[in-house]
């Protein structure tokens, strides 16, 4: 026994010495390094701003790392306040907020975030957390602008490019003025309006969100017959114009969270996010399609990646696990949200064999908006799906802005889609 | 009210030199730098070749495999903001080869009816217009005025229209066939109104056509020259002869196109549904027959007649809205015409129409006379999403659009005697039924998207079928292959020389298109 004691104290201390070693080895990375391909396992055990390497990227970001020129160079973080209309709105409104703990509806909203104290304990914090991201978001009242859509074959390189008008205005959950707009019985309306390519030109989507477990309501102006048909609103489930990104996915997620039958937050960990991403992101008058999208690395495989321009910060997240209803194409995602505000930065995909099928990030910055507000707003996101080997990345163009002064409720309405019509 | 189009657009590279040039002549002024910011410029050039499918018995030799139509289009789409004003034009020119097949059907016109204008057939093929030309202009928060030459759409039925009646269509280079229905409507110069009325939900919209258009530019064109889309046993009679058969008479009494026509509608939200109410005062669709042999309103100028556009008033209701239970949207059109104008006159022993012996003149079926008659049209729709992504692989969901479409004379009374078809025996239904459907696909991310249309005529068992496939070649490219296929049970024979010819009576819209079926391919270049 005491010979066992003493083997067992070896080996422990041995291991201990082996793990002491390693610790005084790391280094502290700096802002400007790059992990890539064929440093990764060099630098994996190293930190930055004390947080270790591997404990910041998932074991798929590894993956698009080894095997898809993923290359991440490393920024100082930088804290985002919480504005403080925000803060006001919150402590204002929030104790009228409940959840349902069956059917994971919510009721009392207004504005500003639903749920401010998450326990990871807490049986509902999964779907508290989704539902701050439903209700609040991060992008103010209204935000409208250019989108640039680039559908990418990940053997073969950039296929289309379409561009879109966006202009979408919060019913509730607005940071200033009356917090809710109309009857209560909305949450969103949005307007879209395709630019380009020629034949989809003048296409206009209104989309009404109800704040129920209704389905949303759309229609469609559909220029080729110069008429507007309303849309089924199942097609939340559906594929982005035959893409990768499915409809339920725009700014990370899109559905309503009482849609989905289990939400958990596994844990709070840190990831490397994009919270401040570079702009230009569209130069439109650029002599060359590098120059022309210089966030997106279009030049080498996967077609899909950031350039180098694009830097990650540790951000601290909730790693958030959303299973999806049966008929849903995935199984289950697992979702990354800032724990300071309702934003998400990647998302995971996973298909109905359980298997990982696509990834998700979403890049943004702080941006201010008319007003003087602050947000942030989805201003790059890629879906890139490594099954089928494409990708959809979209990128706010520099007219994208929150809280544009003049926006009324009167400007998102089925009459202006029809008004609008080319 | 923000302004939803006018947000500064990334121009397009043709833009730009456009941009570039109207900077250089200005001197780079401010405005006119603002002008040249918004200048957008796309369109495409386009080109056709269908081959006939069939033999066509109005002609001797065997048209089977010909080129029946070879043609080519360029369609420039621009738009400027000057101040308050957005400004759109969009310009067109099309231009046919003269085909063995064409050249055949002139010949042929040529014999039988020389001297009008299917003995110069290209010149219906061949234009060259400034299609819409409007100015977008908000007056205070809830109106935008839209005047000019532009197109507008009410309803919501396909394939066939109840209320899409502010516009005639051309029906002359392809028929119905165009999918881009836009292409085929007639723009008119119109005063367009929208108000919004947000506190109720909804949108009130005036149409006032102030009658500045050319004469040709109201109701629908059709083949009645003798041409490839002519009906079966008509091809080579040219019935827009003037001085020989019969013209066009866009100055009639009860159809002047100098008349000032227009109509009001008011859509909106009730709960989940989608609604419309409108009132429209225009001309009939189809050109109906002033007969030499008993005129209407007024003698016509022409040995058989005039083609006229009586003026029409409908009032329309329309709704739609999504059933969740059954996951589709379902919507319905139900349109009263107070007095919808038909062609009357059978050729048939007995018949009021035919004083005079029968075998002369006076026994061209529709050639009676016109009776005024309350008429109903409806429509009943359902769309339905399916999800064949496990099944076939597809990208997105697929659509599945079933529809039902009825006119209804309201007083039907058979001894009135009213054609179907004017030239046709065929007499009308108080119910005429038309079924459609429309099932589509996609795959590869939408970059292969068949399509299937189907539509069909339960009383006289005739229809349709068109199998499409559309390929999507990056931003620019785009190859349709569609094949349009025509059936019925019942088609008359080419026998125009006969009187007996004439008699036949069961020979309905699809038996009219006989013999047309066709193989096309489309391409485009957009840019």
């Amino acid at each position: 026994m005491r010979k066992l004691f003493v083997r067992l104290s070896a080996a422990l201390i041995a291991s201990t010495s082996v793990i002491a070693g390693q610790a005084a080895n790391a280094a502290e990375l700096k802002a400007g390094d790059v992990i890539n391909a064929a440093n990764f396992d060099q630098v994996k055990n190293d930190t930055f701003e004390g947080h270790t390497i591997r404990d910041m990227i998932t074991d798929k970001v590894e993956l698009l790392i080894k095997n898809y020129n993923l290359s991440i160079p490393l920024r100082h973080s930088e804290e985002i306040p919480v504005p403080q209309i925000d803060i006001e709105n919150t402590k204002k409104y929030s104790g009228d907020v409940k959840i349902d703990p069956v059917t994971h509806e919510v009721t009392g909203y207004k504005t500003g975030t639903p749920f401010p104290d998450i326990d990871v304990n807490d049986p509902l914090s999964g779907f508290k957390a989704v539902w701050n991201y439903y209700y609040q978001n991060t992008y103010g009242s209204t935000f409208d602008g250019h989108y640039t859509f680039l559908f990418i074959d990940s053997n073969r390189g950039l296929d289309r490019v379409q561009r879109w008008y966006t202009l979408s205005l919060k019913m509730k959950g607005r940071q200033t003025g009356d917090p809710v707009l109309g009857d209560g019985s909305l949450v969103k309306k949005q307007l879209l309006y395709a630019v380009e390519p020629y034949d989809i030109k003048g296409i206009g989507i209104f989309t009404v969100r109800h704040d129920s477990p209704q389905l949303e309501d759309n229609w469609a102006y559909v220029k080729s017959v110069r008429r507007t048909r309303q849309l089924s609103g199942s097609s939340w489930m559906d594929s982005l114009a035959g893409s990768v990104q499915l409809n339920d996915e725009y700014d990370g997620f899109a559905g309503r969270p009482s849609w989905y039958p289990e939400a958990k937050i596994v844990k709070k960990r840190w990831i490397l996010a994009v919270a401040h991403l570079p702009g230009p992101r569209v130069v439109s008058d650029a002599p060359d399609r590098a120059s022309k999208y210089p966030t997106v690395d279009l030049e080498s495989e996967p077609f899909s990646m950031p350039t180098q321009k694009v830097a990650w910060e540790p951000r601290e997240v909730y790693e958030i696990e959303l299973k999806m209803p049966n008929e849903h194409p995935y199984s289950k995602r697992v979702l990354y949200m800032d724990v300071h505000f309702p934003r998400f930065y990647q998302v995971e995909h996973f298909d109905k064999a359980g298997e990982f099928a696509k990834i998700s990030f979403v890049f943004t910055r702080p941006v201010k908006g008319g007003g003087g507000t602050i947000g942030m707003a989805p201003l790059q996101g890629i879906a890139f799906d490594v099954k089928r080997q494409e990708a959809l990345v979209y990128l706010a163009e520099e007219d994208s802005t929150i809280d544009r002064p003049g926006i009324t409720e009167n400007d998102v309405t089925l009459g202006q889609l029809e008004a609008a019509a080319e | 009210m923000v302004k939803t189009r006018r947000q500064k657009y990334v121009p397009s590279r043709s833009a730009m030199v456009l941009a570039a040039g109207l900077t250089l002549v200005s001197g780079g002024s401010a405005f006119a730098d603002e002008i040249a910011d918004s200048i957008r410029v796309g369109g495409y050039v386009r080109g056709w070749a269908s081959f006939n499918l069939q033999d066509v018995p109005d002609t001797a030799e065997n048209d089977r495999g010909d080129i029946s139509m070879l043609r080519a289009s360029v369609l420039v789409d621009g738009s400027v903001t000057t101040g308050p004003i957005d400004w759109k034009a969009i310009f067109r020119a099309d231009r046919e080869y003269k085909t063995s097949y064409v050249k055949r059907l002139e010949d042929l016109t040529r014999t039988k009816t020389p001297g009008g204008p299917g003995s110069h057939v290209m010149d219906q093929y061949d234009q060259t217009e400034l299609r819409e030309f409007y100015a977008d202009v908000d007056v205070g928060e809830r109106v935008k005025l839209r005047l000019g030459k532009q197109q507008v759409v009410w309803g919501e039925s396909d394939f066939f229209r109840a209320m899409d009646l502010i516009h005639g269509y051309d029906y002359r280079w392809r028929s119905f066939l165009e999918p881009e229905n836009e292409e085929l409507r007639k723009p008119l110069i119109l005063a367009n109104a929208m108000i919004q009325v947000p506190e109720a939900r909804g949108a009130l919209q005036v149409i006032v056509r102030p009658a500045l258009d050319r004469d040709r530019d109201i109701g629908n064109t059709y083949d009645l020259y003798g041409g490839r889309w002519t009906p079966q046993t008509f091809k080579g009679a040219d019935f827009l002869n003037g001085g020989v058969t019969m013209a066009y008479d866009y100055h009639h009494p009860e159809g002047d196109a100098d008349d000032v026509t227009g109509g009001v509608r008011w859509k909106g939200r009730a709960g989940p549904v989608t609604y419309s109410l409108a009132y429209l005062k225009t001309f009939n669709p189809d050109p109906i027959v002033n007969s030499a042999f008993a005129p209407y309103g007024k003698a016509p100028s022409n040995p058989f007649g005039d083609w006229i556009y009586p003026e029409i008033d409908l009032f329309g209701v329309t709704a739609s809205g999504q059933v969740p239970a059954i996951d589709s949207v379902l919507s319905t059109e139900i349109v009263y015409f107070k007095d919808a104008p038909y062609n009357v006159g059978l050729s048939i022993p007995g018949s009021k129409f035919q004083p005079a012996p029968y075998g002369t003149e006076n026994t061209i079926p529709g050639f009676g006379g016109v009776i005024r008659k309350k008429t109903i049209l409806s429509m009943l729709r359902i769309d339905k999403p399916v999800n064949l992504k496990s099944m076939l692989n597809t990208s997105s969901d697929s659509l599945l659009s079933l529809q039902i479409f009825d006119k209804w004379i309201l007083d039907y009374n058979d001894a009135d005697e009213i054609v179907d078809l004017a030239g046709y025996n065929a007499p009308k239904d108080e119910h005429s039924t038309i079924i459609t459907g429309i099932f589509s696909l996609n795959f590869a991310g939408n970059t292969i998207n068949p399509t299937l249309a189907a539509g069909l005529d339960p009383w006289n068992n005739g229809g349709f079928l068109i199998p499409s496939v559309e390929f999507v070649r990056g931003n620019n490219w785009r190859l349709r292959l569609e094949a349009d296929l025509f059936f019925s049970a019942d088609e008359r024979q080419p026998s125009l020389t006969s009187v007996s010819g004439l008699s036949e009576d069961r020979t309905h819209l699809f038996g009219t298109l006989a013999n047309h079926d066709q193989f096309v391919i489309r391409l485009t270049r957009q840019f």
